[in-house]
């Protein structure tokens, strides 16, 4: 009989509280999401599973726990904590974008610099709230609305965050269709919805093949604390680009990528055991990395009015929303609600070329704070 | 420690306004360089393609250093041709007697590609394969042209192949 009690008491159902149940049902939504509303399956699906793993009550001490040093989980965890993981998702990213967009526009760059501003709002604001300088820093990078920039810095800077930071940041990278349009039709007029722009020109192949390297120097050599990322985000596009490494490239955008995903996923999702999660800092983090998408998304807006003062080729103001990076989703919500004025204006190609910049600027800006903070 | 004094005492400011302007002077660095990256391709295009037709004026300016090209192997004879083979050659011979000779095979390549000429490419390298094409010698090296004592049969019996 005693045997029998001590199995119940060791059972979930017994060492269940509110706040696993809390968790358990933030995971089912995620999942909910992902499968129905089809929000970024290939990212909310393995967290939310992950987020269930997480906050499945276990008798601790006997290595299940992510935290707990030894177990699977911990091993898997390994590569977020130590920024493993990040990186090599980017060398997939690398292998799968198309820069020629932003090769064509080189301009429209500024634009994803611009938006960075997010990040470094957000940042000030986090210190003003009372957050320690490497929490805002890791805080503020959530602007950037790149999942894997996020969770690198934060990795570095504030291991302990990595779970709250690393959900906002695919949360609201998920809910970008939801959270910009408003931004962008409060910010812009409808004869600037209304404005089209050229064709890009073609670019060439030679081109294609000296930017991942010029850009890679360039970026490097400015901001060498973002290295690990840029340097995997150039690398994969040379790959790519080159043609005679065409099975490296193929590899990078397809099993390892998804690989990476999944572990990442998972583990990120598991990261958020209740007891450390449900903080009133995790509060301030959603709330802060909301904020941030927010300047994020004005910022570019609001650069791309500016730019239109200055230059005579006028750039369709929508265009500064895509320089927040998540991409391609910023890119396609800025080719919907151009579409909604005008069905004939195509501006998902002019978007690109922000979005990708928005990525290399949104890892410059970890590599500044993270040296910034060292 | 909160609010302003907080943002202070982490050098908030300081942090903020270097690396904004870090991240604009990184991409902008980066458009600047990418929106002359072509400009400049272009110019080394043009300078190999002025260099490439400044070579071969030269050429024909003296027509004694070509006139008699020595080619690097000596006539074989008689060389085979089914009827398609044939008519690839005279294409080429069409072509080449326009550029002139010697000449160069990436501009019969491209020439050929313009015509719409079937696999330019394969075609070019069976003429080099017969000997009916072959590289010249002395000043003309890399320059190609026709071998002249090369006797052409055709053989009716490849036609239906």
């Amino acid at each position: 009989m005693d045997l029998l009690l001590d199995f119940l008491r060791n059972t979930g159902f017994a060492m269940v509280d509110y706040r696993h149940v809390i968790m358990i049902f933030f995971g089912c939504v995620f999942i909910y999401l992902g499968v129905a509303k089809h929000y970024e399956p290939l990212l909310l699906v393995p967290i939310g599973f992950g987020i269930l793993m997480g906050n499945v009550p276990v008798f601790k001490g006997l290595g299940l726990g992510i935290y707990e040093k030894g177990s699977v989980l911990n091993y898997l965890y390994f590569g977020v904590k130590q920024g493993i993981y990040p990186p090599l998702i980017f060398l997939g990213i690398g292998a799968l974008t198309d820069f020629s967009y932003m090769l064509a526009q080189p301009r429209l760059m500024l634009l994803g610099a611009a938006a960075q501003l997010g990040i470094f709002t957000t940042f000030l604001c986090a210190l003003a709230l009372g957050f320690a300088p490497n929490e805002a820093a890791s805080i503020g990078i959530i602007g950037g609305a790149d999942g894997p920039t996020a969770i690198f810095l934060s990795a570095k800077l504030a291991p302990e965050l990595v779970g709250p930071i690393a959900i906002a940041a695919y949360s609201y990278m998920a809910l970008v269709p939801v959270i910009q349009p408003p931004i962008m039709k409060l910010l812009t007029t409808r004869e600037e919805r209304l404005i089209r722009m050229k064709d890009p020109r073609p670019v060439s192949k030679k081109e294609k093949i000296i930017f991942p390297v010029v850009g890679f120097l360039m970026c490097c050599f400015l901001a060498p604390a973002a290295l690990p990322l840029l340097g995997m985000l150039f690398f994969g596009n040379l790959l790519k680009e080159c043609l005679v490494a065409e099975r490296l490239a193929q590899t990078a955008r397809t099993a390892l990528i998804d690989i990476v995903t999944i572990l990442l996923g998972i583990t990120v999702g598991a990261s958020t055991q209740a007891d450390v999660f449900l903080t009133r800092k995790s509060v301030g983090i959603f709330f802060l990395g909301a904020a941030s998408f927010m300047i994020a998304t004005a910022g570019g807006i609001l650069f791309a009015k500016l730019m239109n003062l200055i230059c005579k080729e006028k750039i369709n103001p929508l265009l500064g929303a895509a320089g927040v990076s998540a991409v391609p989703d910023s890119a396609r919500v800025v080719q919907l609600v151009g579409n909604r004025e005008d069905p004939g204006n195509y501006l998902l190609m002019h978007a690109m070329a922000p979005n990708i910049a928005g990525v290399i600027g949104s890892a410059v800006a970890a590599g500044v704070l993270w040296s910034f903070m060292l | 420690m909160y609010g302003l004094e907080a943002i202070r005492a982490a050098n908030g400011w300081t942090i903020s306004f270097l690396g904004i302007l870090v991240v604009f002077s990184a991409l902008t660095f980066l458009s600047v360089v990418m929106a002359n990256l072509n400009r400049v391709l272009d110019l080394i295009d043009k300078a190999q393609a002025f260099l490439a037709k400044k070579r071969l004026e030269k050429l024909v300016e003296k027509p004694s250093d070509y006139a008699t090209p020595e080619p690097k192997s000596t006539s074989p004879g008689v060389v085979h041709l089914n009827f398609k083979e044939k008519e690839l050659m005279e294409y080429f011979e069409l072509i080449t007697r326009k550029l002139g000779e010697p000449f160069s095979l990436a501009e019969l390549l491209e020439k050929a590609e313009e015509r719409g000429i079937n696999k330019p490419h394969s075609g070019l390298y069976l003429l080099i394969k017969k000997g009916l094409i072959a590289e010249c010698e002395g000043e003309c090296m890399g320059f190609y042209c026709w071998q002249k004592d090369v006797k052409v049969d055709v053989d009716r019996n490849g036609e239906e192949n």
